[in-house]
């Protein structure tokens, strides 16, 4: 076994470690040809395709949350219309039912009136002209009698 | 009783055409003891403004505008004072004042004619 005095030992390190270095840097030529700024992350190469202009990113976010929105508000709508088909149905109900009652209300109008007999007889008989055409003699008992009550 | 019904009476016998129902209001409407319907006569009596009608309410002492209870006397001067024809009344009234009747009447009478004059 060959013996190596330190100095040399670390000489030899030394130069081993130029060579990986180099050949490293042929390596990642071509990689670097797409990123110019050689950056890293964590000890790797960063590629292009990593790389995302803000714009996009706003661009997407602007899309998802128009997504969200979108599906918020087709809940929104899908719930609305729900309450509106159940105010529709209410309403109709109502209507039903108020059409039901004034065709009982009329029907019951209608037995009444044929029903009713209406007479006029006595309706104006204590009119003043009415009374006018009378005879004096007959208003004076008439006058003689209600004045009586008093 | 039945006001409504005695007040169209009274009216009724106040537009009659038959005299007779003058010598009816005086002798039943403006004797009676209640005011409300002396009052009533009274009115009928001065808007039939014929002369024997008026000759009811104004020289007979207690009647008319000699009524002892001022609600039914101030009724009939009212009555007087709103005649479209104020001729026949004014007429009775002068003959009031000349003629041998109580001092009352004449003084009533005087007091009426005034008013009358004043606005005609």
């Amino acid at each position: 076994m060959e013996k190596i005095s330190p100095l040399r030992a670390s000489l030899k390190a030394f130069e081993q470690f130029k060579a990986q270095r180099a050949q490293r840097r042929q390596e990642n030529a071509n990689t670097n040809a797409t990123n110019p700024f050689g950056l890293t992350f964590k000890g790797s190469m960063i590629q292009m395709d990593v790389f995302e202009s803000s714009a996009k990113a706003q661009k997407q976010e602007e899309s998802n949350g128009f997504n969200d929105k979108f599906q918020k508000a087709g809940k929104l709508a899908a719930s609305a219309w729900v309450s509106t088909i159940n105010r529709f149905n209410s309403i109709k109900q109502s209507m039903i039912s108020f059409g039901s009652r004034m065709k009982e209300s009329a029907i019951n109008t209608w037995d009444k009136l044929n029903k009713t007999e209406i007479t006029f007889t006595g309706l104006f008989k204590d009119s003043v002209s009415s009374l006018q055409k009378r005879p004096v003699i007959e208003l004076e008992s008439m006058l003689n009698e209600e004045l009586q009550t008093i | 009783m039945s006001l409504k019904k005695v007040s169209n009476i009274i009216e009724a016998l106040g537009r009659h055409e038959d005299d007779d129902s003058i010598r009816v209001l005086r002798d039943l409407g403006t004797n009676h003891e209640s005011d409300e319907i002396r009052e009533l006569t009274a009115r009928a009596l001065i808007k039939r403004n014929s002369r024997e009608a008026l000759e009811v309410v104004i020289r007979n002492k207690g009647k008319g505008i000699n009524d002892l209870s001022a609600r039914v006397a101030m009724t009939a001067i009212n009555e007087l004072l709103a005649l479209k024809e104020k001729e026949c009344a004014i007429q009775i009234l002068e003959e009031t004042l000349n003629m041998e009747c109580e001092q009352e009447v004449q003084d009533t009478a005087r007091s009426v004619k005034a008013l009358m004059s004043f606005s005609a």
